[in-house]
């Protein structure tokens, strides 16, 4: 094989032919050792890049002449729909931009002038935008480019290709491509594949490779899970990708930069942290080898004001000092904060409904009529009376591998679902489904009921006990419209068992507590720290004795999700000096009269004052935060 | 580029101006920015996308569905492009090489070496490109709008690509030096 002809079949598989098996095989083997054709192909993804996402030129608002001489050159008894009017046809978009969320740019020119860098729209408008179309959305089907810089010094750009599939309700598909020249084949492409049908996922991909090992000693292995959650767990890993709801629904760690358009479509750019965007990087977790991310990098997202799709997101390495130390402890080399590390660019997308083949999966778990369900199971599951909108879409009893029976009740619209479990029997000493001890107990109606966030691939979820029955909700919407629909529950959820609060082992006794409880019980005095960030909220109390010595652990948990920064816990006990060192590296915080110690490998500010030994965990947190609430406790102390 | 919604085209070939404006605002980014990569004139561009979008509505009744719509459209801008440029010959011969201004531009510098690249191949190389690598049309629907065969095509896309890359280089080289 020549360079020409192995030039133009790079350049036929650039553009998605499909090479015959031989004919790859010898363009690579060429390729290997070609410095010309490797350049080629290097130049012409760079190319890619460059045409694909350069920046939205200037587009003229041709709707208003087009439509006018339209509707003349149309003889009136064929047309219909009306004379069109400059505000009618700006309805549409209006309607779907909601709240004016770039109206601004339309009162300026229109969406389609692009360049509006007048920002009407708040991180709040744009929450309520994506909560409305996650409602609307039925199919989506789109194509995205990814470039990646920076996996190594072999391979300095990757070029990936993913497509995604979803039809409501509950099904998706995303296919991950790798298009990458490697240098040669000891490195396997990072070709992924990601079903879900219902309470069914399956993945597939190349075996992760450690970071600590170089790509080509990775043995090309496959592997291939498939897997059924009764709880919607994995529902929410790829949804983002046809609306970001996960991400953007909450308003907290998001700045709304300004509009514009990008690829042709009136846009809003969004900036936050690459931990609080993470549901749009869900092929990262698929398996396959890539590279390393910073949680504190930017992403700049660009979402469509329309259908609130997104449009495009880059990350950027964050200019953050702390990076510097990410980068010397995973022995990678400085990146500048101007030059993307990722892009994610969608090519094509539409709304057509994907065909059910596309979604085919053994094993997801039979749907029945809700009457059958109660036949099956010998007890007719309990229904909530609102459901805010949402219908019922799935009804199932799949099995709890303990012998007894639990149903699955799913209501969805678009995107937006709710999962409602029941099992009568019930006796781990936790709160029913994936929810954890260390819970936060809130009031529905009458009784109580045990919530806690959104956090990875789980929705926001409540917990409720009765002496009957046991419930779990799990859903995207809202906390205060999930609290709604437990409240409308046929039942008052009763505290959790004492037995189940208590715990006891060996010389040790834990127990789950009010925080009126705690404090009336424990040798030190502490309370709810005054300096806490904004949406955290006191989740639960624990308290221990350990061969006779007292501690208290408070969790505080954000109200909605736990993207982008988990749990702040904050630990009291009885000591007279901190314990060793965790970790060689380690910095001294002045916190008013006392000094504390600061371990960011474990985000952690601890110190000893008056006999008690205090520490305030805060992963994803930054230090000047953490120091000020440590401050507050300190004040208070 | 995608399709419209066949309900939409449906009900926009029964002459409901309500539905042809829908796909005006689908393709009308589109239709500006090939029409000024072929015509290189801002406001000629304008007036072939007016045009195009008035020839498409007269003739979409003929449009049969036997090839996507966004070729079928991009052909009949090719055509009202050709149209214009033969008109302007047969005026005073006038040669402005205006970019589009520039709205929220990253990196001025680096769209305008591309745009040069760009225009620096022939109208036979440049044409493929833009409907594959920027409008993401497949070979058979650019052949379809550039009638032309599909492995006139694929050659035309791979020349187009290493005349590029040859002309990002030397740029890059100059610079360098």
């Amino acid at each position: 094989m020549n360079c020409e002809r192995a030039q133009a079949a790079i350049s036929e598989r650039m553009d998605g032919e499909r090479l015959p098996g031989r004919v790859a095989a010898a363009v690579d083997a060429h390729a290997v050792g070609c410095t010309s054709c490797r350049a080629f192909a290097e130049r012409a993804a760079e190319l890619r890049s460059a045409v694909r996402i350069r920046p939205a030129e200037r587009i003229p608002d041709l709707m208003e002449p087009i439509m006018a001489q339209v509707a003349r050159s149309t003889p009136p008894g064929r047309r219909f729909g009306g004379r069109p009017d400059r505000e009618r046809w700006l309805r549409p978009i209006a309607a779907a931009l909601l709240v004016g969320v770039v109206a601004g740019s339309v009162i300026v020119g229109g969406p389609w002038q692009s360049g509006g860098t007048r920002t009407t729209a708040t991180a709040v408008d744009v929450g309520r935008g994506v909560r409305a179309a996650a409602r609307h959305v039925e199919a989506y089907h789109a194509v995205f480019a990814i470039t990646e810089r920076g996996l190594s010094i072999d391979v300095p750009t990757r070029s990936l290709e993913a497509q995604l599939w979803f039809s409501a309700p509950g099904r998706y598909r995303l296919d991950v491509r790798d298009t990458t020249s490697y240098p040669s084949e000891a490195w396997t492409p990072t070709d992924l594949t990601y079903v879900q049908d219902g309470d069914a996922t399956l993945r597939s991909g190349p075996s992760g490779c450690p970071s600590s090992l170089p790509p080509t000693r990775c043995p090309p292995t496959r592997t291939v899970t498939q897997e059924r959650s009764p709880y919607a767990g994995a529902a929410t890993s790829v949804a983002d990708l046809v609306v970001p709801l996960d991400v953007l629904a909450n308003p907290r760690g998001l700045a709304v930069e300004r509009t514009g358009t990008v690829l042709g479509r009136p846009a809003v750019l969004v900036r936050m942290s690459f931990a609080r965007a993470a549901p749009l990087f869900p092929f990262l977790q698929l398996g396959g080898t890539w590279r390393p991310f910073y949680e504190g990098d930017r992403v700049e997202l660009w979402v469509d004001a329309a259908d609130w799709s997104p449009l495009r997101w880059t990350v950027y390495p964050s200019q953050d000092a702390t990076r510097a130390a990410w980068e010397m402890r995973f022995g990678r080399p400085s990146e500048s904060p101007a030059i993307p590390i990722l892009d994610v660019i969608a090519t094509q997308s539409d709304h057509l409904r994907p065909t059910a083949d596309r979604f085919a999966l053994a094993g997801a778990a039979p749907q029945v009529p809700l009457d059958d369900l109660a036949a099956r199971l010998g007890f007719h599951p309990v229904t909530p009376a609102a459901t805010n909108e949402l219908v019922l879409t799935g009804a199932a009893a799949p099995p709890t591998g303990r012998g007894s029976l639990q149903s699955v009740l799913t209501y969805s619209s678009g995107l937006t679902y709710l999962r409602v479990g029941e099992r009568h029997r019930w006796t781990s000493p936790q709160p029913f489904g994936p929810v954890s001890a260390d819970a936060e107990q809130v009031q529905v109606g009458e009784g109580v009921a045990y919530y806690e966030p959104a956090a990875g691939d789980l929705g926001r979820r409540l917990s409720i006990h009765t002496s009957d029955t046991n419930i779990y909700l799990e859903t995207n919407l809202p906390r205060d419209q999930l609290l709604a629909v437990a409240a409308s529950l046929p039942l008052t959820g009763t505290e959790l068992p004492v037995a189940w609060r208590v715990q006891h082992g060996g010389d040790a006794r834990t127990e789950l507590l009010t925080l009126a409880q705690a404090k009336a019980g424990t040798s030190f005095g502490f309370d709810v720290p005054g300096t806490l960030p904004g949406g955290y909220v006191l989740a639960s109390v624990q308290r221990a004795v350990v061969r006779g010595v007292q501690s208290v652990t408070l969790d505080l948990r954000q109200r909605d999700s736990d993207l982008g920064a988990g749990p702040i816990r904050i630990h009291l006990e009885a000591a007279d000096a901190l314990p060793p060192a965790a970790s060689a590296h380690q910095i001294t915080v002045p916190l008013g009269a006392v000094e504390a110690r600061w371990i960011p490998a474990q985000a952690r500010l601890e110190w000893v004052a008056d006999g008690i030994y205090r520490s305030v965990d805060g992963p994803g947190i930054d230090l000047g935060t953490l120091a000020a609430v440590a401050s507050s406790i300190e004040a208070s102390a | 580029m995608q399709d419209p919604d066949p309900r939409v085209l449906a009900r926009a070939r029964a002459g409901d101006l309500t539905a042809f404006e829908d796909i005006v605002r689908l393709y009308q980014a589109d239709v500006f920015r090939f029409a000024w990569h072929l015509v290189r004139d801002r406001s000629t561009a304008e007036d072939v996308t007016q045009e195009a979008f008035i020839r498409a509505f007269r003739f979409l009744r003929s449009y049969r569905g036997d090839s996507p719509f966004s070729s079928w459209i991009m052909r009949i801008v090719r055509n009202c492009a050709m149209d214009a440029l033969r008109r302007q010959k047969s005026q005073v011969a006038r040669h402005r090489d205006e970019r589009p201004r520039a709205g929220s531009v990253a990196d001025p510098v680096a769209r305008a070496e591309l745009d040069a690249a760009l225009h620096a191949i022939t109208p036979d190389h440049r044409e493929p490109f833009l409907l594959i690598e920027v409008f993401g049309l497949s070979y058979a629907e650019a052949a379809d709008v550039l009638g032309i065969r599909v492995g006139t095509v694929k050659s035309r896309m791979h020349r187009a690509r290493q005349a590029l890359c040859r002309a990002l280089a030397d740029d890059d080289a100059q610079e360098a030096r």
